[in-house]
């Protein structure tokens, strides 16, 4: 029933799916609203987390927030957040920091991509 | 029917978005580790008001889901509440993790709900379980 083998990163990744969201979510603007404010409000939280983690090179604190970060990523359709924080997981299980830290850059880096694209929407509703 | 719910989750975006879409069918509490979850069934039990649904998250940091699967289970058994009687219990997981699950942990629970939450399969599943018409 369910594909463990399909890749955790693929070229064709959107900064935001916005479709795919909104088809989980049973098109309901009001759902999507609020996921997203609770979205804008908790990720840079759990991105200044794992910052420090990383800066201690914590692997397990690394894993909980990236865990995490992939989570929230994954409700809203945040591909490329998705997948980079997916990867840090797997490196943090692997005890790989020099591989954390060469990912970690482009995850605030995107983060910040996705977030723009989200404060305009959220501007935007009624 | 009007259910009682669980949602055992870490992550604030799954929890808030699978209590939006559960909270039309009755009354629904939240928590966020395993600690918590076990917490609230052991209440329930003693009020002989056990939960007709618990959505439990597998990576929690404390005690995670497979440990509060099987620790909720004991509580059951110990109150002589059969397995199949129990609470309907389905684990949360990213799709990528389901490598993860321990296949002794499958018969303890009742089904399985892969991360992204998406409200089709969520409500398909509670009705497999015959939670939902």
């Amino acid at each position: 029933m369910l594909d463990t083998e399909k890749p955790e990163t693929t070229s064709e990744e959107a900064v935001w799916n916005y479709e795919a969201m909104m088809e989980r979510m049973l098109q309901n603007t009001s759902i999507a609203e609020t996921i997203i404010k609770l979205f804008l409000k908790d990720v840079p939280e759990q991105l200044q987390k794992l910052n420090r983690a990383v800066e201690n090179g914590d692997f397990k604190e690394i894993r909980q927030y990236s865990h995490s970060i992939k989570g929230s990523a994954s409700n809203l359709g945040g591909d490329v957040i998705r997948s980079i924080a997916a990867s840090m997981e797997e490196h943090a299980m692997q005890k790989e920091l020099s591989s954390i830290k060469t990912l970690h850059p482009h995850l605030l880096d995107q983060y910040e991509e996705l977030e723009k694209l989200l404060i305009n929407y959220v501007e935007n509703l009624d | 029917m009007i259910m009682k719910i669980l949602i055992v989750e870490d992550d604030l975006t799954s929890r808030m978005l699978l209590l939006e879409f559960l909270r039309v069918y009755g009354q629904a509490h939240v928590a966020i580790n395993g600690e918590e979850a076990v917490e609230a069934v052991r209440i329930s039990l003693e009020q002989e008001e056990p939960y007709d649904l618990i959505c439990l998250d597998i990576m929690m940091p404390k005690v995670d889901g497979h440990e509060a699967l099987k620790r909720i289970r004991e509580m059951e058994e110990s109150k002589g509440i059969l397995s199949t009687k129990g609470s309907k219990i389905v684990m949360t997981t990213a799709l990528g993790d389901m490598k993860n699950v321990t296949e002794s942990y499958k018969n303890l629970c009742d089904g399985y709900l892969t991360k992204p939450i998406d409200g089709k399969k969520l409500i398909e599943e509670l009705q497999k379980l015959g939670l939902l018409e």
